[in-house]
């Protein structure tokens, strides 16, 4: 599958992890930015329109709630599917993150990289079928 | 001598006294009567619902509770009807939280007419705990972060993308691997017996298919299972089970931490565990045997401790975390259920629990209430 015209924002604090991210999705073909606090992936959000974003949530600054808050009650970003990738798996934060927008909630611990491609493709797939 | 002659205290004395106290006393007191009017209250009630004394006194409970922010004024009816007392928590409003004691007071005849109403001032402890929640809540999310990198880092390596491995480093990967998904359960564990010491082991009920529960845990556990040759079977039950009030989410990890150690437990392959439910009258039981080891007799009274593992598995298998039953039987007890086994030494372990079957919604203990 040819990824090059498809752009993912991801937004995440822990250089560590940001990195093995990052390489995956570069891996896969897909272009990527990267943001390390909520404030820079707002900005980054509606200057580069990238068309689907992995979102942390306990970030330094703006947590990722407040984010994908600020996100959906911006008119041009809001239609960008938000993934949120996070530790914080109890079902208070789940459906919080649901309710606010966000098209899935992935929790790091409990996956493999190759699992959040998987979902990425899942997603990308959905959208050119509607 | 002295004490012949000192002045007895009159009983006026003793009740102007009483009063004092009464009046000063450093928690709230109203009582009120038949009709839920309030005709006695104290200083620190007036200031608990921030109404003048004077002017509490004869207002009616029901009126009130706009400062007081009861739930379910039919507490007070079911005071006087079943003449016992009750506690109730309540919020007035922000940070601010009381603890409610009703005391029916009992005439003669024991009738009860009167309701004596004490306020308590927990805000400290429950502010005290939601703070400690939260440092735990942010501590686990810190915990597993670098233990998520390890972990995605180690499956590309075993994945070979970066690179061809021989097999020595792919068996000592494979166990880096398994050491850190075994530190990423303990701090998930933790977590649980952190909720559970702070009072909150159920967060939301609701009225399901226990035997969906049971299936489900049982596919969670399906892949261990294969992996130490056990096989697991799910008797089905003989009659319709009706459904229960449980917190789901809990209780099929109850359900998955006794069916863990029925498989650990195992003597070697060709273990089996069986799983059984049935109706009794007023519950359902479940039984999850296994044919493995047991526990040793003189370890039985220790089973349900935290971190306590049968010095017979430890040998075999070094992975558990021994919080499993802990959590287990506080998700149980949590839902008014009873948890309990039997057990012998190389035949196996039978563990019991029930759950008791609701039928007025009611009667459930509500979740959380801030």
């Amino acid at each position: 599958m040819d990824n090059s015209n498809k752009k993912i924002l991801v937004v995440e604090d822990d250089s560590f992890l940001r990195k093995i991210i990052v390489k995956k999705l570069l891996n896969e073909g897909y272009t990527v930015i990267e943001a390390i606090d909520g404030e820079k992936g707002l900005k980054m959000a509606k200057e580069k329109r990238p068309d689907l974003i992995l979102l942390d949530l306990v970030l330094p600054g703006i947590d990722g709630f407040e984010v994908l808050k600020r996100m959906k009650n911006g008119a041009e970003i809001a239609n960008i599917p938000v993934v949120i990738l996070s530790n914080l798996g109890n079902r208070v934060d789940i459906e919080r993150g649901l309710e606010l927008g966000a098209v899935d909630f992935l929790v790091k611990a409990h996956l493999a990289p190759r699992d959040i491609i998987e979902r990425i493709e899942n997603i990308f797939k959905k959208m050119e079928n509607v | 001598m002295w004490w012949f002659k000192k002045k007895k205290i009159t009983n006026q004395e003793q009740m102007f006294v009483g009063y004092w106290i009464f009046d000063y006393l450093d928690d709230g007191i109203l009582v009120i009567d038949q009709k839920n009017r309030v005709f006695l209250a104290n200083f620190k009630a007036a200031e608990y619902l921030r109404i003048k004394k004077e002017d509490l006194i004869g207002k009616s409970i029901l009126e009130l509770n706009k400062y007081l922010n009861l739930r379910d004024l039919a507490v007070l009816s079911q005071v006087r009807i079943r003449k016992e007392e009750r506690k109730e928590k309540i919020k007035p409003r922000d940070n601010f939280f009381l603890e409610a004691k009703f005391i029916p007071l009992k005439t003669q005849e024991e009738e009860v007419k009167n309701i004596l109403i004490i306020l308590y001032d927990i805000t400290r402890e429950v502010l005290t705990e939601k703070a400690k929640s939260e440092f735990i809540r942010l501590s686990t999310h810190q915990l597993w972060t670098p233990a998520s990198g390890i972990k995605w880092s180690l499956k590309m390596l075993l994945n070979e993308e970066l690179g061809e491995l021989n097999n020595k480093q792919k068996e000592l990967l494979k166990e880096i691997y398994e050491a850190n998904e075994r530190e990423i359960k303990l701090i998930g564990d933790l977590l649980t017996v952190a909720e559970i010491e702070s009072g909150n082991v159920i967060s939301e009920v609701s009225l399901l298919n226990i035997e969906e529960i049971i299936q489900s845990a049982i596919n969670d556990c399906e892949k261990m299972a294969i992996k130490k040759g056990v096989k697991i079977i799910f008797r089905e039950p003989k009659e319709r089970i009706p459904k229960v009030m449980v917190d789901e989410e809990k209780i099929k990890m109850a359900i998955r931490n006794i069916i863990d150690n029925a498989i650990r437990y195992n003597k070697s392959s060709k273990g089996i565990v069986e799983v059984g439910l049935e109706r009794r009258e007023k519950e359902i039981r479940i039984e999850i045997s296994d044919n493995g080891l047991g526990i040793p007799y003189e370890e039985q009274r220790k089973v349900f401790s935290k971190f306590f593992r049968g010095k017979n598995i430890l040998q075999i298998d070094t992975t558990g975390s021994g919080l499993g039953l802990y959590i287990a039987k506080s998700i149980i007890e949590a839902h008014n259920g009873r948890i309990w086994f039997e057990s012998e030494e190389n035949k196996g372990t039978t563990f019991y629990f029930t759950l008791p079957i609701k039928k007025k919604f009611g009667e459930f203990l509500s979740s959380k209430f801030y």
